[in-house]
């Protein structure tokens, strides 16, 4: 397997492009940008700013050793390093960070980046590259798989191009499969098949689930049967999301956030080597959760044309990601080094590992018997029913009136239903609360709970 | 203004009223009408409210970030010397800890860090008029995101939109996505032609729906390097008003002014000041504003300031496309404004156009001297970086034959004198020297003898190299 992996051809990818994506002009200049690079050519191309203009003259900063948390790790930017950082730079992601984050995802994934079909680029944010690959793939009424419940950040999206969302189940195992085999085996004959799956595999967002392996498999097996890409989410051990019914899209920001028991699963974009060809998944990681999500920095992995699609959008959309973050980021991260940066992953997930069991405890002391939940492995988010009385579906109105007068807030779970509908789940955030106000949180929300239900009826 | 005797009435803020909200939802794109809020943001007041314990959003906790300092060296704006500092007595260290830099390290808002909006808002009211009444500010990432953004939330296919020809090449590939109709709109040496907007306008086709939009590029356009004269200006905005269409300013070489000539004013503030006898309100200009040429490409921050309908529509796009322009780069460049305010930075971009001036002085002379004798033709330009030059093309050169869509005031004379870009692919790289074929900045593709040629990062040698190995592929 190791040295013939089979990866699906470029052509194959065409009938998953959008029109849009297909009839996108290149940029007039950046099209040049290969002539310009012929040894000896003196350029008056492009249209730079001196950096000499530029008011910076040196920048550094300080980061905590992962390894001892008492000590300060200083990084200067060098000249040659500030000045990239201060200039446009490539579309797709300064070479230096591009270069780290191949080796990272061979390490961490298994793949390699050159001769596997794939590659990879930087995006601002994975909800940036979220955005362009779905406007890669989707036209208007194209149909799309929905790990459902699904991050609420990302059904605009879905909106806004007219996809025909169809809602898969997840439970505490992640995205049912079997759900997902129904719906493909019952598919229309005459109606074109979802080109799209989008999910979260780990430390869901909202229900902090992790898919399990056996799931992931099947989920797999079912993309290639029926043809579609799976978008990969991570965001908090790395998340992915799965998208088009050929393409599994994983998005992964939670991927590092994983802090269960057992050993983590791997990846989509892991697992499909096991497959006997490789190019259904599109994989989203993001820094946004680990390293700082003001620096708007993700990227994406998978199939080259896919990435090409992308990279076109941004070269007209927004040109780059900023340089600045980029150049901050790929130096601190060729300082750390590989294992130093699990160091630092390790300590992330541990620290919000930590938070989950206080609020766990604290749900199991006040909301036994009020409210059902299943305790998350990975991310930062509680996703618990509402027992407020039998048939009731709707968590909304207790969040927004009764809770609210109590003084606490959390998010009404029908913003994660892709359709919509009404249901009686809520997702409670752990990340920034104060430890302390943890207690006091999950007893006002007892509170409320306690009010719906004498007014319900039910003692 | 009948009224002259009074004072107070003649002054133009009481006589102009700003266009009521109802005035852009015809001109509000499907897309941009449609576009679903997003729910979580949507609860982000209520969640300030004080005592309320937040469990909304899945904002991560600052903990758990690495960085525990930032620090900056800046050049101080007062600085001797044109813009190498002499000694460390002209350098400012910028420090960003504790709250700043966990600000800094965070989501923030889409419309961007409030701090940095409001200063920028402020420099707006000071350098435009603008009020919080008829306009407010969004931040982006660069110029270019929020030019994207503007033209989705206003143009549905099928649309017309008027495009100054030449134009900015980057924007082309943004409309050609919104599959409209683009009407070229001519230009000469004083910006946008009046004649063939006015024609353009005057013609149109009975029962067709105006144009929405003109986008231009004022100050040292790109790639003409033309800075709009007053009396465009003035022609364009009545024109405006007139038929009801918006003005997309694209301005970021405004701070890049050299000119001997006292500056024009910008289309916002002319907007605010010449009254219109028939009241037919402000709020038809959208300005775009870039840190790019004057503080750093690679922070990518730009700014818009104009009616609330429209960036609100923008602001929509952006929690949904990439939440937000990255916090980081905001805070760095808040830290520097905050440190210098609005007087720092006014000296600070009077020196960057000082440097461009230098540039541009230099590279004239070496113009004249390599291709003064009838090998081109230019007009010096007083703002930015580019020189758009019509290259006497040798008649070796063939022209490729390439669609010429006839649009309104375009006129075919170029297309008779040579191709640039078949020229500037097989005699000028083979000669070592690359510039931009003048037909990427046409909507149309249409074939051009002209070339834009950039000036901002060579130096004295590299000018004299270049367009020595340029003249002597035209003499080839
Ligand atoms: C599942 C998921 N995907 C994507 C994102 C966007 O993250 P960013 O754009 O900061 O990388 C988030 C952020 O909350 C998320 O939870
Ligand atoms: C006319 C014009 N508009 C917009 C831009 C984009 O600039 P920004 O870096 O602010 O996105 C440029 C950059 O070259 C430009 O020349």
């Amino acid at each position: 397997m190791a040295d013939a992996l089979k990866y699906l051809p470029e052509s194959y990818y065409t009938r998953y492009l959008s029109e849009g994506a297909k009839s996108r002009k290149p940029s007039p200049i950046r099209g040049l940008f290969p002539l310009e690079a012929t040894p000896g050519v003196l350029s008056l191309l492009a249209g730079k700013p001196n950096e000499e203009t530029f008011p910076f003259t040196s920048m550094n900063f300080a980061v905590r050793s992962p390894l001892d948390h008492s000590v300060d790790i200083p990084i200067t930017l060098s000249p040659a390093q500030l000045a990239k950082g201060l200039q446009y730079s490539e579309t797709g992601g300064i070479p230096a960070l591009c270069a780290w984050l191949n080796a990272f995802q061979e390490r961490v994934h298994g793949r390699k980046a050159h001769g596997e079909g794939w590659r990879l680029s930087v995006g601002s944010g994975s909800q940036d590259l979220i955005y362009k690959a779905c406007t890669a793939l989707i036209d208007p009424g194209d149909s799309m798989l929905v790990e459902t419940p699904c991050y609420a950040g990302v059904i605009p999206i879905f909106q806004g191009l007219h996809a025909n969302m169809v809602e898969v189940d997840a439970d505490a195992h992640g995205i049912k499969s079997s759900t997902l085999r129904t719906i493909l085996e019952n598919w229309p004959q005459d109606k074109p098949k979802p080109k799209v799956l989008y999910t979260v595999p780990y430390g869901g967002n909202p229900t902090g689930m992790t898919a399990s392996l056996e799931r992931r498999k099947e989920v797999l097996e079912l993309a290639r049967i029926h043809e579609f890409i799976i978008l990969e989410g991570k965001s908090f051990e790395f998340f992915s999301a799965k998208l088009r019914t050929d393409l599994t899209v994983p998005d992964d920001p939670y991927y590092f956030l994983y802090y269960g028991d057992h050993p983590r699963y791997p990846s989509y974009f892991e697992l499909e080597q096991q497959e006997p060809e490789v190019g259904r998944v599109l994989r989203f990681d993001s820094f946004s959760k680990i390293l700082s999500a003001g620096i708007r920095i993700g990227f994406v992995s998978g199939p080259a044309p896919l990435v090409q699609a992308i990279d076109m959008h941004t070269a007209s959309a927004n040109l780059q990601t900023a340089s600045l973050t980029q150049v901050i980021v790929a130096a601190l991260l060729e300082k750390w080094g590989f294992e130093t940066f699990i160091t630092h992953t390790e300590y992330v997930s541990a620290f919000y590992r930590r938070r989950r069991d206080v609020y766990n405890a604290a749900m199991e002391k006040y909301l036994t018997g009020l409210a059902e939940w299943d305790s998350p492995e990975a991310g930062m988010f509680f996703w618990f029913k509402l027992k407020i009385k039998e048939g009731e579906e709707d968590s909304e109105s207790v969040i927004r009136t009764k809770a609210f007068e109590k003084g606490v807030i959390a998010l009404p779970g029908t913003s994660f239903i892709p359709l919509g509908a009404k249901t009686a789940f809520v997702r409670a955030s752990f990340s920034i609360i104060k430890e302390e106000d943890i207690e006091e949180s999950v007893r006002r929300l007892r509170d409320a709970i306690l009010e719906a239900r004498k007014e319900a009826g039910v003692v | 203004m009948a009224i002259g005797t009074d004072p107070a009435a003649s002054t133009s803020k009481i006589a102009q009223a700003t266009l009521p909200d109802g005035f852009y939802s015809k001109f509000l794109s499907n897309a941009a009408q449609t576009r679903k809020a997003s729910s979580i943001r949507s609860l982000f007041a209520v969640e300030a409210l004080p005592g309320m314990i937040p469990m909304l959003v899945g904002r991560p906790n600052p903990a758990t970030y690495p960085f525990e300092r930032v620090t900056l060296d800046v050049k101080s704006p007062y600085a001797s010397g044109s813009t190498t500092p002499d000694s460390q007595s002209d350098i400012e260290t910028i420090d960003i800890v504790g709250d700043d830099l966990s600000e800094a390290l965070q989501y923030s808002q889409s419309f961007g860090v409030p701090a940095l909006n409001k200063w920028l808002f402020t420099l707006m009211q000071q350098e435009h008029g603008v009020s919080q009444a008829d306009a407010r500010v969004t931040i982006g990432a660069g110029s270019q995101d929020l030019l994207y953004k503007a033209f989705t939330a206003i143009v549905n296919p099928g649309d017309s939109i008027m495009v100054e020809a030449p134009t900015y090449p980057g924007v082309i590939p943004v409309i050609d996505a919104l599959r409209c109709e683009i009407v070229q709109i001519d230009t000469d040496s004083q910006g946008i032609s009046p004649t063939s907007l006015e024609r353009t306008l005057e013609e149109w086709p009975l029962g067709k729906p105006f144009p929405k939009v003109l986008y231009t590029v004022p100050y040292g356009a790109n790639p003409t390097g033309v800075t709009t004269s007053l009396v465009r200006r003035l022609d364009n905005l009545q024109l405006a008003r007139k038929y009801n269409f918006l003005i997309f300013e694209d301005d970021p070489y405004y701070y890049l002014y050299f000119g001997e000539d006292q500056r024009p004013a910008s289309y916002l503030s002319l907007e605010r000041t010449v009254v219109d006898p028939q009241q037919r309100g402000i709020g038809r200009v959208l300005r775009f504003d870039s840190l790019s040429k004057i503080f750093a490409a690679g922070l990518r921050v730009g700014w818009a300031t104009g009616p609330k309908q429209i960036l609100n529509a923008m602001d929509g796009h952006t929690s949904t496309a990439n939440l937000q322009p990255p916090t980081f780069s905001q805070i760095v460049a808040l830290k520097v404004l905050q440190s210098w305010g609005i007087p720092g930075f006014r000296a600070h971009v009077d020196r960057v156009a000082n440097f461009y001036k230098g540039k541009r002085d230099a590279f004239e002379k070496y113009m004249q001297l390599h291709l003064g004798n009838g090998l081109a033709e230019w007009q010096t330009p007083d703002a930015a970086m580019f020189y758009w030059v019509k290259l006497n093309i040798p008649e070796t050169v063939t022209c490729s034959v390439r669609p010429d869509t006839t649009t309104a005031g375009s006129d075919d004379e170029d297309a008779n004198q040579g191709d640039s870009k078949t020229f500037v692919e097989i005699k000028a790289v083979d000669n070592g020297v690359i510039v931009l074929p003048g037909t990427s900045s046409f909507v149309d593709g249409r074939t051009t003898a002209y070339v834009r040629i950039s000036f901002s990062l060579l130096d004295e040698a590299q000018m004299d190299e270049g367009l020595r190995r340029l003249s002597e592929a035209l003499k080839m």
